[in-house]
């Protein structure tokens, strides 16, 4: 689980990177990349008209050089060296150097060393070379061949261009500070910026594996309308429902659960009063009534655990069934039926028994759940009745109604006693399994403090609401609403 | 015999209790709630209690605060979760016994208590034998018969569980220990011995096919049952 998550921590993690990355090479390739192609272009430029400029200039030179000599070879050829060496003076004052071949070799040079440029161009044409020459630095070398009268002479000029360079090498060097900075600039910023877009995706990232790891309460605070933020709002949505659903189903596993301990708990009881019966019927000596005694104490166990076996399956079977057999049910019938399984029980209590049916519904449910509910209420009713005509002899008359009405948007039937009454623990606990109020009396009477938790589970099964109003000593009102 | 109060809504089990304390020579009385419990306890003088926890009125542990801390309380209650034991044995009772309960492990764990407060029975007569269980000798029409000490041990349980029909593996577990690795036939053999030692061959009675019972007359019984008879 731990590694797990660790996984998928760096997994994010490494996808943020290379993103990061792939976006960052790309903007920096392509800004550099048009930062260096323009820098490059204008100092190509520059460079251009700078060796134009000068090759023109050697044009020059090399023309009025070409005169001279044409002139002192046709006047006085001696003089040749002489005005290669005047020259030669003439260009150096300029920083140019000079080089003069003809067809008996190198006849002046004012270079220190040989460049180590080879030059040959066509007679009559020009080549040039930029090269670095010893003592000087960059220089332009520009190598002609002269034609015509003075053909075999090759003039070889070198004009100082090391200015050009630290230009340009100055300029590169502030394109690189200016590109270096930016460049950081951008590393940064992007950053930033990932981080930014990326948090909601980190924090939802966070949220599903806190969900995973059971935290169904987690929410991811996004107010952003964009994608991420409907995935936020989808992502709350369904960390809300699993939510919802796991409450719902341990509250319904608590209620089980809670069930089970009652029951067993229950089961205890007569368990104990069998075991010690039987152990006294096989080991004391007993008369015969005492023994009689004995066994019907055992029947009456065994009959408990019968009711509660019956009782347990029919709450569960409620559990299990849902509006399975359900039809349409006259609520007056139904009234009028249950009603005349009790009126002998009624008459035999001395109790007054009134039917009021203001309104007939069709109810859409099961029958036979319906009347057994009813008959539940209709017995509670009467066993309040039998409770306070017990403790309170005189002129007490103990009364039941049965009624059926419309409360609003609601059908409600109503059974209602003059009986003992609850107090508000009662009345707040009645619906538990188990629950009695008195279990002397229950224990009497043959209750086992399931039947209003049938009648709630049948309630619910039908869409129905059942609860009670009560004041101890006054009579009680159970209601089940309908919805309708 | 000790006088024993028993606080037990449930009538069944109440009287079962009864039934089987009074069998063994305790005298007891039963109440159905806590508050009549109270009442009678006032009244009577007792020499323990054993009360039920979940109880209308009064509950068990309310009532176990209100008797006096000097009257032993054994708790017999259907709770059985180790919490609400220990909630129990924290209050001060001497014991604590689950529902279901066995009934001779009931008479076994009472007769613990009366024995740790020295309210345990001195000794009794059965037929012509006077049975002394302090200083562990039986006098037979006032003249000491030694017995081996497995024997006395296996007149011990029978006295203790008087009137209550043992069987024979349940003899071997009590008087024997659980380890003891014998037959059952063991057991008839001692009981013969028993029986022709201290000439209670009427007092203690063979159940058929499943054990032996001491029987007490009124006189040593005292409690309901020879009444009844």
């Amino acid at each position: 689980m731990k590694k797990d998550d660790k996984q998928t921590g760096t997994r994010v993690a490494s996808f943020r990177l290379r993103a990061y990355f792939c976006l960052l090479l790309l903007f920096l390739v392509a800004f550099d990349g048009a930062l260096f192609a323009i820098t490059w272009r204008a100092d190509n430029q520059t460079f251009l008209a700078r060796r134009d400029k000068l090759l023109t200039q050697q044009q020059y030179m090399l023309r009025s050089l070409g005169a001279d000599i044409s002139n002192i070879a046709a006047t006085r050829p001696l003089g040749l060296g002489r005005l290669y060496e005047k020259k030669g003076q003439d260009f150096l004052s300029g920083g140019v150097l000079l080089r003069i071949e003809n067809s008996d070799g190198v006849v002046y040079s004012s270079f220190e060393s040989e460049p180590d440029a080879q030059l040959s161009p066509a007679m009559g044409a020009t080549v040039w070379r930029a090269r670095q020459v010893a003592g000087h630095g960059k220089m332009l070398l520009v190598q002609s061949a002269l034609s015509q009268e003075l053909a075999g002479y090759q003039v070889l000029m070198a004009f100082p261009f090391q200015s050009f360079f630290d230009l340009w090498f100055a300029d590169l060097r502030s394109i690189a500070a200016i590109s270096f900075g930016i460049s950081l600039a951008l590393a940064v910023a992007l950053w930033l910026l990932l981080r930014v877009l990326w948090q909601p995706l980190a924090q939802l990232g966070d949220a599903t594996r806190r969900l995973r790891a059971g935290e169904t309460q987690v929410r991811v605070a996004c107010a952003r309308k964009d994608e991420i933020g409907q995935l936020a709002q989808d992502f709350n949505r369904m960390a809300g429902q699993i939510e919802t659903q796991i409450l719902k189903l341990q509250a319904t596993a608590q209620e089980k659960q809670s069930l089970i301990d009652a029951l067993s708990h229950e089961l205890r009881t007569p368990l104990t009063a069998v075991r010690a019966s039987v152990q006294m019927l096989q080991m004391a000596k007993l008369s015969q009534g005492e023994t009689y005694a004995i066994l019907e104490g055992l029947q009456h166990e065994t009959g408990r655990l019968q009711q509660l076996a019956d009782s347990m399956l029919s709450l569960s079977r409620l559990e299990r069934e849902r509006a399975g057999q359900f039809a349409a049910v006259s609520s007056g019938r139904l009234c009028r039926r249950a009603a005349q399984l009790f009126r002998a029980q009624f008459a035999a209590a001395g109790v007054a028994f009134s039917l009021k049916l203001q309104e007939e519904q069709p109810l859409w449910g099961d029958d036979a759940l319906l009347e057994s509910l009813l008959c539940n209420l209709l017995d509670n009713a009467c066993k309040a009745c039998a409770a306070r005509s017990d403790s309170e002899k005189g002129e007490y008359c103990p009364k039941i109604d049965l009624l059926a009405q419309r409360q609003g948007n609601n059908f409600v039937i109503c059974v209602a006693d003059n009986g003992c009454g609850m107090g508000e623990e009662a009345l707040r606990r009645i619906k538990e399994p188990f629950y009695r109020e008195d279990k002397a009396r229950s224990r009497r009477t043959g209750g086992n403090g399931l039947g209003v938790s049938i009648c709630q589970r049948i309630a619910k099964v039908h869409g129905a609401a059942l609860y009670f109003e009560s004041a101890p000593g006054k009579g009680t009102k159970a209601f089940v609403s309908f919805t309708t | 015999m000790a006088n024993i109060l028993i606080a037990e809504d449930e009538p069944a089990i109440a009287a079962l209790m009864e039934r089987s304390l009074s069998l063994v020579g305790h005298k007891v009385e039963c109440a159905a709630d806590g508050n009549e419990a109270l009442q009678v306890f006032l009244k009577g003088n007792f020499d323990l209690a054993l009360l039920d926890i979940m109880m209308p009125g009064l509950d068990g542990l309310t009532l176990k605060a209100r008797l006096p801390a000097g009257l032993p309380v054994i708790f017999v209650s259907a709770k059985n979760a180790v919490a609400d034991q220990l909630k129990g044995l924290g209050m001060g009772a001497d014991d604590y016994i689950t529902k279901p309960f066995d009934m001779l492990v009931l008479l076994a764990r009472v007769e613990a208590v009366l024995r740790r407060t020295c309210k345990s029975e001195q000794g009794l007569t059965v037929g012509r034998c006077y049975i002394d269980l302090q200083k562990r000798c039986v006098l037979v029409a006032g003249v000491p018969m030694p017995l081996t000490p497995q024997e006395f041990n296996l007149l011990e349980v029978l006295v203790r569980n008087r009137n209550l029909a043992l069987s024979r593996e349940k003899l071997l577990e009590l008087a024997w220990g659980f380890d003891y690795d014998g037959d059952t036939r063991t057991v008839d053999v001692h009981i013969q011995k028993l029986r022709r030692k201290l000439r209670l061959e009427n007092e203690i009675c063979t159940v058929y096919k499943y054990g032996y019972r001491l029987e007490t007359g009124p006189v040593g019984g005292g409690g309901g049952n020879g009444e009844k008879r």
